[in-house]
């Protein structure tokens, strides 16, 4: 009698963040095969300045920003296609993002459509909050104050399992750890228990692979002539097929550019991790430390070797926002021959003036030569290609608590260059809101996990 | 001979709050015990040099023909606070990239 076919379920990673790049999402869902497409729309921070943006402007969306182009185009082509949709833009606000979706999908004609929502993850008014110490500062919570504006633990991946037991075809979550949202369907589609630390592991470390998207499959990669690939342009983004038997095999869409190969997979394997054998998630601590990688055919790459679990954190991490002074960037460039020195010249005039005549701290203001210690510092190139160089520009940023003082760095440090400093300056940077900005500056502590798993839910409507 | 590792090696660099991490991944793992000799903690520390205020660990998975680098305090307070370009410090494996070694 032949065996029975493995059970495979097929996973695509259709974005890294909210503003993700839309096109190869749908192209994923139109020409996959998949039966689920997850979308990662948190970074660190981006609960914090969603909170903040709310603060400010009473119209601003509580949820993704861009929940709405995104469901505009990708609802119908899951619903013609059979695939359900997995993502954190409901922000730090779920419900709100549930219900707009299932308006959406009214609108859009797919009455009936299953939309959950995934909450409990917010703990900013949860009495324990303000007794609990900052990692970084070594400072209680409740210090802040009113400067706090988030509070949001990266939760565990159960009430995303039980809402898709329940029939969703959207789930919408908050703050979930990373990579919950591409566990979650192989614990449903497979019954994997929620002590099967092994698997939950592996889960963990496909949706690890997945979650930021193109990030597999050619983006963030390329370096010529070293890092070739056809098409970056119209790069597609990575499909997961994960097997009953826990094979993995990651592949993309053979009609599109870019690269899946050994090596974008090892790239991304280590992408924001420190310690190989000891990876901490919300639903269990990762050793990927045995893992490999083999090259079954063009665009395509099976994970093996051996992947185990430990069991989940006893306290889950809680990302902060707070508002924290302003943070103010300009840059002017000099260009021609002799560039560089009127650089140089146009730097020490910027900290002189900034430092004697305004008097703000030295230690608050970044002064940079764009070109040639922009990024990684002073001592990187020679005098000699110093003196070539074309085009230099001039970075003045300063963060401080004092709003005249990050102003006074943008106007008098860079843009009044063209009036009162060396010859030959771009002008027309003098878009002053553009200039200066409000710090919501991330920290992170611990809470005990049964505090904040006892407040999680998940409910549905119907579209 | 002095090579740039970009010329045997690739790289990506990510963050988390202010710390980064970077990786070096030989293209063929007959250079792996090159890499494991010769890219140290130390050297990457001093290649570095102020973008790191904390410390640096090095982790290894031969089998991979990989090193990952975590950096502590090496984002001037993170992506949130810091002033730098690059906040994110993604342009970091260009940085490691382009430190040379004798091969």
């Amino acid at each position: 009698m032949p065996a029975e076919p493995v059970k495979r379920v097929r996973i695509g990673g259709g974005g890294a963040c909210a503003e993700d790049w839309l096109h190869p999402a749908a192209d994923l869902v139109r020409h996959g095969r998949l039966d689920y497409i997850c979308f990662d729309s948190l970074s660190e921070s981006e609960i914090s300045s969603v909170a903040y943006s709310v603060t400010l402007d009473k119209g601003a969306v509580p949820y993704d920003r861009y929940l709405e182009a995104r469901m505009r185009l990708i609802l119908p082509l899951a619903a013609e296609h059979n695939v359900k949709i997995i993502g954190n833009m409901g922000s730090m606000d779920p419900i709100a993002a549930q219900r707009r979706t299932a308006e959406i999908a009214a609108e859009l004609g797919l009455t009936g459509l299953k939309v959950a929502a995934v909450y409990g993850d917010d703990v900013l008014h949860h009495p324990d909050l303000k007794d609990l110490v900052i990692d970084r500062t070594g400072k209680q919570v409740g210090e802040l104050g009113a400067a706090l504006i988030s509070a949001h633990a990266y939760t565990p991946v159960n009430p995303i399992v039980d809402a898709l037991a329940a029939g969703a075809d959207v789930v919408l979550a908050g703050r979930v750890g990373d990579g919950a949202m591409y566990l979650a369907p192989l614990m449903y589609e497979f019954g994997w228990a929620d002590d099967d630390w092994d698997a939950k592991a592996l889960g963990v470390l496909v949706g690890h692979q997945l979650e930021c998207a193109g990030q597999l499959s050619g983006g963030f990669y390329a370096d010529p002539p070293y890092k070739v690939m056809p098409d970056l342009a119209n790069l597609a983004y990575p499909i997961a097929e994960v097997g009953e038997d826990r094979s993995v095999v990651f592949s993309t869409l053979d009609t599109t550019g870019g690269v899946l190969n050994v090596a974008t997979c090892i790239e991304q394997l280590l992408y924001e991790t420190t310690d190989p054998a000891n990876y901490v998630h919300a639903d269990v601590v990762v050793d990927f430390s045995g893992v490999e990688f083999v090259e079954t055919g063009v665009n395509q790459v099976e994970m093996r070797g051996t992947v185990r679990g430990r069991p989940a954190p006893s306290h889950l991490k809680v990302a902060l926002g707070m508002v924290e002074g302003y943070l103010s960037t300009m840059t002017v460039y000099y260009g021609g021959v002799g560039a560089i020195h009127r650089a140089r010249l146009a730097a020490e005039v910027a900290r002189r003036r900034l430092v004697d005549f305004v008097g703000i701290d030295e230690d608050l203001l970044d002064i940079r030569l764009l070109g040639v210690d922009g990024l990684f510092g002073p001592g990187r190139i020679s005098e000699e290609l110093a003196e070539q160089l074309w085009e230099v520009g001039l970075r003045v940023a300063c963060r401080t608590d004092s709003l005249a003082d990050a102003e006074a760095a943008g106007t008098l440090g860079a843009i009044n260059q063209a009036i009162n400093g060396p010859a030959g300056v771009s002008c027309g940077h003098g878009v002053r809101d553009a200039m200066v900005r409000r710090v919501i500056a991330f920290d992170s502590v611990l809470m005990p996990r049964e505090t904040v798993v006892r407040q999680q839910g998940w409910e549905l409507v119907e579209a | 001979m002095k090579r740039y590792l970009r010329e045997f090696c690739h790289s990506r660099a990510g963050d988390k709050g202010n710390n980064s991490n970077v990786s070096v991944i030989v293209y063929d793992l007959d250079d792996y015990p090159l890499i494991e000799r010769l890219v140290t903690a130390e050297v990457v520390r001093e290649h570095f040099g102020d973008l790191v205020k904390g410390s640096v660990t090095r982790y290894e998975l031969p089998q991979l023909g990989a090193l990952n680098f975590a950096l502590t305090e090496s984002l001037d307070g993170g992506n949130t606070r810091s002033r730098r370009v690059d906040g994110f410090g993604k342009s970091f494996s260009a940085l490691l990239m382009s430190l040379q070694v004798e091969v």
